[in-house]
């Protein structure tokens, strides 16, 4: 499914985010968004499929406007797992995953539906929390639950607000290889905030830098992943390596001396 | 899992499959009609109860004759029964399926515990609507139904002025409730100017109108009643769905597929049109919409789809029991109902939250 940005703006108030952003994602891979806080990577994702309305500017899915398609339609072909979420009465981590099967179904849970929301608790090796309420299990625990959640869905596209976040480092690197198999084997395009340098060089296949209000880069690791890139953007001094040909961005940051 | 208390849906070993998971909801299912079989126990019990007493299984072949061989009431039971308990307790029943329903559906849209029925301020739009009435014969028509019609229309101007205030401002639930508290203290500051300007009859009949009662039960007023909360309650039922993404949050229920701000005001309307039909006849019946959905989802969960019938057993059963008491303490005479279920309802509500070792939600 392609998605395509043409100068989509949005402000809040009088706080102009990002303008003039466009965009074609017409291939199934994995797009990583990096950028410093309040760049709008979220926000852009946000109005990829309506949660918020964009001030300018036209997001068209398979060359249709979206503001022309259904809150349900567009469910069935984007999903969005947010950065943070919480019940206000916990359920289930079975029952939350199956929410996501909110856009295909009427009011009866099909032997189906459940099977599919199994198969991807297991995909994020989770199944093992089927029946534990949300309130029980840890960050990490509960952001796997949202993507198995996501994924329930059934998108043709597959937005994640940081994917990685509050999971350790052998976590971060099982679900970025999973969204990676899963632009392979089941051909969704998946658009994931990653606030690691480090882990959207190594997964990502196109690379997207947020700053001043516009997408200040756009291309693969190597392109982005400059020394300059990140002093500009970040404000920041590295030096870039490379490991099995990919970029590594090691930090310059000095120490202060007290932290001696 | 750590829930121990009467009654554990969940597996402590759980693990993902469609059988596990299917036996968890025929569990749901079984805590369901288990509770409904105890409210036609109960029920049972509450027609017996009075000044005429009638045993429990007297009670039940009565109706069960009548029903078989409909005809004139010709027995002391069956004209007590029919005529007096009946409609009484049909109508204890139908306000605590109304109140309860509304309840369960306001708190998860809302993601507020301590919202239920009356927090857009539609009880003090129907205290006022009927002080108005009583005490200044403001009304489109005269009599009884004057004072229902007055609150049932008052009841739903705040819930008017929510949803008018929401489409123009985007309000968000916090807003939504703040409203409906602000719009509250208007309306009951009007209220007790009215009471304090009216003269010793009208005060009279104005207050006893605020304490909810079931004194006012007749097969006529049930059957609107009825209607009302059976319509409102299969709406909320079938938006049970969006309730449950709602209770994740806007942008969850957004991003799978729910049209939030139309949803949130289709179902704050079903909720106030019950709500108002329930308190329009019986007055303020307080804490059943609070307590009932709380008590439900201790013993089945958060899934709106069996949390929504689960409550509106619960609060029927809180209701019967309610009556049972209103009947027996001051024996003869009666107390009014809102009283008790504040009292029965505040209390088991205590107990519920001490026993658990967690919080509730």
């Amino acid at each position: 499914m392609k998605v395509e940005l043409e100068n989509l703006g949005f402000k809040y108030s009088d706080l102009v985010v990002f303008k003039e952003i466009n965009l074609l994602l017409d291939e199934p891979n994995l797009t990583c968004i990096i950028g410093p806080n309040g760049s709008g990577k979220s926000t852009l994702m946000q109005c990829i499929n309506k949660i918020l309305i964009p001030i300018e500017g036209v997001v068209r899915l398979d060359d249709v406007d979206i503001k022309l398609i259904g809150f349900k339609n567009l469910a069935k072909c984007v999903g969005y797992v947010p950065n943070y979420a919480s019940d206000t009465f916990a359920m289930t981590v079975m029952d939350t995953v199956l929410m996501g099967r909110y856009p295909h179904k009427s009011m009866n849970t099909t032997d189906k539906d459940i099977q599919f929301a199994v198969d991807n608790l297991k995909l994020l090796g989770i199944e093992n929390l089927s029946m534990r309420k949300s309130d029980e299990l840890s960050a990490g625990q509960y952001k796997k639950v949202m993507i198995a959640r996501g994924l329930t869905q059934e998108p043709k596209i597959l937005m994640l607000d940081e994917p990685t976040s509050n999971l350790d480092i052998n976590h971060q690197i099982q679900v970025m290889k999973l969204l990676r198999k899963l632009t392979r084997d089941k051909e969704i395009s998946i658009l994931a905030v990653c606030h690691d340098l480090n882990i959207a060089a190594r997964y990502a296949d196109r690379i997207i830098m947020l700053a001043n209000e516009r997408i200040y880069a756009s291309g693969t690791a190597k392109d982005i992943m400059t020394v300059k890139n990140i002093k500009t953007v970040y404000g920041v001094d590295c030096q870039i390596i490379e490991i099995e040909g990919r970029p590594y961005v090691i930090i310059l940051a000095g120490l202060d001396k007290y932290d001696d | 899992m750590k829930n121990k208390l009467f009654f554990n849906i969940y597996y402590k070993n759980g693990t993902a499959g469609v059988a596990n998971y299917k036996n968890y909801i025929y569990r749901k299912i079984i805590f369901v009609i288990a509770s409904f079989i105890f409210l036609i126990i109960l029920s049972g019990i509450g027609m017996g109860v009075g000044s005429y007493s009638i045993s429990f299984v007297d009670v039940y072949s009565e109706i069960l004759n009548r029903l078989l061989h409909w005809g004139p009431l010709t027995t002391t039971d069956a004209i007590v029964i029919w005529d007096l308990r009946l409609p009484r307790l049909l109508t204890a029943i139908t306000v605590g399926v109304g109140l309860s329903v509304a309840g369960a559906s306001m708190q998860s849209m809302m993601k507020n515990p301590l919202a239920d029925p009356f927090t857009t301020g539609i009880s003090s739009g129907a205290c006022l609507g009927a002080t108005l009435s009583i005490t200044l014969g403001l009304s489109l028509i005269e009599g009884f139904y004057g004072v229902v019609l007055n609150a049932f229309i008052l009841s739903l101007v705040p819930v008017t002025f929510i949803v008018l205030i929401s489409q123009y401002k985007k309000a968000s639930p916090a807003t939504m409730i703040l409203v409906g508290i602000s719009l509250m203290f208007i309306f009951d500051a009007m209220t007790t100017y009215l009471m304090l300007k009216a003269n010793p009859t009208t005060l009279g009949a104005a207050y006893e109108w605020t304490i909810g009662t079931l004194n006012r039960s007749s097969w006529g007023n049930l059957s609107v009643m009825f209607v009302v909360v059976l319509i409102g309650s299969i709406v909320l039922q079938y938006f049970s769905k969006s309730i449950n993404a709602m209770n994740s949050g806007d942008i969850v229920a957004k991003s799978l597929g729910v049209n939030v701000s139309l949803m949130r005001i289709l179902i704050l309307i079903a909720i106030s049109i019950v709500a108002a039909g329930v308190v329009s006849f019986t007055g303020i019946i307080s804490f059943v919409g609070l307590v009932s959905p709380h008590v439900a989802r201790i013993f089945i969960g958060s899934d709106n789809k069996y949390l929504i019938p689960a409550s509106a057993s619960v609060g029927a059963s809180l209701m019967v029991f309610a009556d049972i008491v209103a009947k027996t303490v001051v024996a003869p005479s009666t107390l009014p109902i809102g009283i008790v279920t504040a009292m029965i309802g505040g209390s088991f509500f205590l107990f519920l939250i001490l026993r658990q070792k967690k919080d509730l939600w």
